[in-house]
């Protein structure tokens, strides 16, 4: 039986681990380098690099790197976050077909898919590498508020790297999974998970190997990029005032900026002191520029605290629907390379009364829970596994609506209901002799449509024609599996046909635009040299 | 009324008792021994009164008669004598063979009235300790079982789903698995699952549970927990049997709908009456939720059409056609063959004339 691994595809950094024996570990490469910046390097002669390689190199060919696809995977083209970062990166994001949003190399064009596909190649090698044997089967985690689109996207991507996703986790769940696995708790914990593009937070009841999530809170909009991008915007500012230049019409400069940045950013969990020198940063009238400029930890304190602040909000929000007092919660589990920062831990003591749990790498704690779930999925069945069994008891992040009339939404399941769960509804024709009924399919938790992410479409076609508005009964019935993701399903409720119907991601889609020969073309050389 | 018998061999007597008692009392009147013992099982008097002397035999054995039958426990019974104080037929003999009162004949009506009116409400006290005593039995019972159930020892084993166990042919109900997933699953469980989806429709939510429907909450997400390490999805995934994994999941569902509702004291307390009135609803899921079926239109695929027809249905709602038909123009224009348009304007231009 092919071992199962465990990828946490994050925003900025990925990790794979595996079960050896008793125990998870995560699976460095062949430097020791345990996790992978989630960013692939595209070059004019088709090579690619991914990774650290990648990374280092990022500042100097700026057009043909892509990082933080995580950020836009499974979104349309014309979604806000798409536009927003669009704004902000240096390389060429265009539409795809269907809304999908593609990114322009060389003239290629790879979808956020392929991107994260080409990491999750990547990932999956350095499995290889390690165990000696090949790996096919794999556990990918996703943020908690992930919808139907992105949970897809990310699962096409595993198949496009070959592959075979078991299944789609919560990362706040993993993490869970990892702290609290065979260790016979009964208690309510709270996962609070600072990544680089998102932040959210999970109550969770363990009781014996079973993994309760209670509830779950977050934005999307809050991440450790955020923080980087404070740290940019001070440098900006200044340098505005200093030398009446606007960085932001550079974005090469702007790029070597945030780069320095979150090395700074990363540095000051340490120091007390961080130099950000960028040589020949930018040309004005008087000539070339340097960067020098440093920031002391109180002064990033400064700047950070309130975009820190905003997560004990949606801290409030979570222990609310779980109705749970911050004093009962017993252990707090930190996840994302954001919570290294002291202040936060310090924040978070603050707001929890009590010291996170230490006891795991904020960074690595999601593979190894991924990869946990990997292997019971892979033992479950045979005889004697019983002692090492573990059931997550997921929910959906997200309420799952379909479109009313005047621009309206419905509610058909609420967020935080217990996944896997199913509804069935009866749907009916509004006018007489009309032959199909559309249903638009949205996620999200307001009433109206244009603030809802649509999922997808449901086509009945060929109802009878012969009938008045009010006559037709279709049965649609709505499930989430334990993936989170979304099947729809229609029937007749008078002839007990199942009518044709199709889901379809309208106007998204997620797939891969590459084949799977020509992801694998122009593979990963790590022993490429540095291109200047 | 109460039912009362009077047993009395003397007609001119018994013609007294009656008349005095039979405008608070039901009565029923027997001549002798034999027709006592008869009238009392057919009629089930509470109150009896005999008379010691009677044709056929002593009433005395009349109330030894009746105290020996099952029915015969909670009556009142007086009896009435001539010579209480006789050694064997006497009081003593006669409250020792479950007398519970007598009196001395010729009687005195007061006294007679007084002794029927004692009685009477010994039955009226006897029936309200019943009362108490039927309520305390039941405020008792849970603390009773809370009890239990901290006594038990650390390993509580649950019950399975309370299903019958239906013969079933594994490789049709699991069309294509293998003969190793079958010895690894288990024959016996993969019979229970195939059983219980079979069922799905009859089991409430307590027998999908495998607990009694008094069960308080604590013990029942135990049991859920439990029966979450064979049911939960996931430890299928990997056997890939499209029907294994199908009804698993259905099960599944249907357990975790049961624990959330069993959970919540308002939904329990809703869902124990549905069961009450045993419509045959069982699963909650079955049951058509709220009004009738949503209307659908065919829906506009153009988003930016859809836009000014949803702008238009708003401004229908406030009563505005004219800015109604202005943004239906608007959407036709982006949508010239859409139905749903095309029939909204018809409407706005009606009402418009």
């Amino acid at each position: 039986m092919d071992r199962v691994i465990g990828i946490d595809l994050g925003t900025s950094n990925s990790c794979v681990a595996v079960v050896e024996g008793d125990n998870a570990i995560v699976i460095p490469d062949s430097e020791g380098k345990r996790t992978q910046p989630s960013i692939v390097s595209f070059f004019p002669d088709g090579r690619r690099v991914v990774g650290h390689q990648a990374k280092e190199q990022m500042v100097y060919n700026p057009q043909n790197t892509v990082y933080s696809a995580k950020r836009m995977i499974g979104r349309p083209f014309s979604s806000s976050e798409v536009q927003t970062f669009r704004e902000l990166a240096p390389y060429n994001i265009i539409e795809g077909p269907n809304s999908s949003v593609l990114v322009e190399l060389f003239g290629e064009n790879y979808s956020m898919t392929d991107i994260a596909a080409l990491v999750l190649m990547k990932m999956k090698k350095i499995a290889e590498d390690y165990l000696g044997e090949s790996v096919s089967k794999a556990v990918i985690t996703v943020p908690a508020n992930f919808n139907d689109g992105q949970r897809n996207a990310t699962k096409l991507a595993g198949e496009a790297a070959g592959l075979d996703v078991l299944k789609v986790i919560n990362e706040p769940t993993a993490a869970a999974l990892a702290y609290g696995f065979g260790q016979s708790f009964d208690q309510r914990i709270a996962v609070y998970d600072f990544g680089g593009g998102t932040f959210d937070v999970t109550i969770l009841q363990i009781s014996d190997d079973i993994f309760e999530v209670v509830s779950t809170a977050g934005d999307t909009f809050l991440g450790g990029d955020d923080i980087d991008n404070l740290i940019v915007k001070m440098i900006v500012n200044s340098y505005w005032k200093n030398y009446n230049v606007d960085l932001r019409s550079d974005p090469v400069a702007l790029l070597r900026v945030r780069y320095e940045a979150e090395k700074a950013k990363r540095r000051l969990s340490s120091e007390d002191q961080a130099l950000i020198q960028i040589p020949s940063l930018i040309t004005t009238e008087e000539g070339v520029v340097d960067l020098n400029v440093s920031l002391t930890r109180d002064n990033f304190n400064n700047i950070v605290q309130d975009t820190i602040q905003k997560s004990f909000v949606i801290c409030d929000e979570a222990m609310k629907v779980a109705r749970t007092h911050v004093s009962e919660v017993e252990s707090v589990v930190l996840v994302g390379g954001t919570t290294h920062i002291p202040l936060l831990r310090n924040m978070v003591e603050e707001y929890f009364g009590r010291k996170p749990f230490w006891g795991v790498n904020p960074d690595e704690v999601v593979a190894l829970g991924a990869a946990i779930q990997g292997s019971i999925l892979a033992g479950a069945t045979s005889a004697g596994s019983a002692t090492k069994d573990a059931v997550l008891l997921d929910v959906t992040s997200l309420s799952l609506n379909v479109a009313t009339i005047g621009g309206r939404v419905e509610r058909i399941i609420e967020r935080n209901t217990p996944i896997p769960v199913e509804k069935t509804r009866l749907f009916t024709t509004s006018r007489d002799y009309q032959k199909e009924v559309r249903i638009r399919i949205y996620q999200g938790e307001s009433d109206k449509e244009r603030d809802n992410d649509l999922i997808g479409m449901l086509e009945l076609t060929e109802l009878d024609e012969r009938a008045l508005r009010g006559e037709a009964q279709i049965e649609v019935t709505f499930e989430i599996d334990t993936n989170g993701i979304v099947q729809v399903s229609a029937r007749d409720a008078l002839t007990g046909h199942e009518t044709s119907a199709e889901i379809d991601l309208y106007g998204i889609n997620h797939g891969s635009s590459m084949t799977a020969e020509q992801l694998a073309e122009g593979s990963d050389d790590s022993n490429a040299p540095d291109v200047m | 009324m109460l039912p009362t018998l009077i047993v009395d061999s003397d007609e001119k007597r018994k013609q007294i008792y009656q008349k005095m008692l039979q405008r608070s009392f039901k009565i029923s009147s027997a001549d002798t021994l034999k027709e006592g013992l008869e009238f009392f099982l057919r009629d089930k008097p509470l109150l009896v009164l005999i008379v010691a002397d009677l044709e056929d035999g002593q009433g005395i054995a009349l109330v030894k008669q009746i105290r020996q039958l099952k029915s015969g426990s909670s009556a009142k019974i007086l009896l009435a004598g001539k010579d209480l104080n006789d050694e064997i037929l006497g009081a003593d003999t006669a409250r020792k063979l479950g007398a519970d009162d007598l009196i001395q004949l010729p009687y005195k009506p007061d006294k007679l009235r007084q002794k029927i009116k004692t009685l009477v409400q010994q039955l009226i006290a006897q029936r309200n300790g019943k009362k108490e005593q039927a309520a305390k039995t039941t405020v008792k019972a849970p603390d009773a079982l809370k009890n239990q159930a901290f006594k038990k020892p650390a390993k509580i084993t649950f019950k399975r789903p309370l299903v019958e166990t239906l013969k079933l042919d594994l490789s049709k109900e699991f069309a294509g698995i293998s003969a190793e997933n079958i010895a690894a699953i288990g024959e016996e469980k993969l019979i229970e699952i195939a059983s219980l989806y079979q069922q799905l429709d009859k089991t409430d939510y307590y027998a999908l549970l495998g607990v009694l429907p008094a069960t308080n909450a604590g013990v029942i997400r135990k049991s859920f927990f439990k029966l979450s390490k064979d049911y939960h999805p996931d430890r299928y995934a990997i056997v890939g049997n499209a029907q294994l994994s199908k009804k698993v999941a259905k099960i599944f569902k249907c357990m975790s709908e049961a624990y959330q509702v069993i959970l919540k004291p308002e939904k329990r307390k809703a869902y124990d009456e549905i069961l009450a009135k045993d419509e045959g609803l069982r699963l909650l899921t079955k049951s058509r939720e709220n009004e009738g079926p949503k209307r659908v239109d065919a829906s506009i695929t153009n988003p930016q059409a859809r836009k000014f027809y949803n702008l238009a249905v708003s401004s229908i709602g406030e009563g505005n056609y004219s800015a109604a038909k202005i943004n239906l123009s608007l959407a036709l224009s982006m949508a010239p063959n859409d139905a749903t348009i095309v029939a909204k304007m018809a409407e706005v231009e009606k009402k418009l004339q």
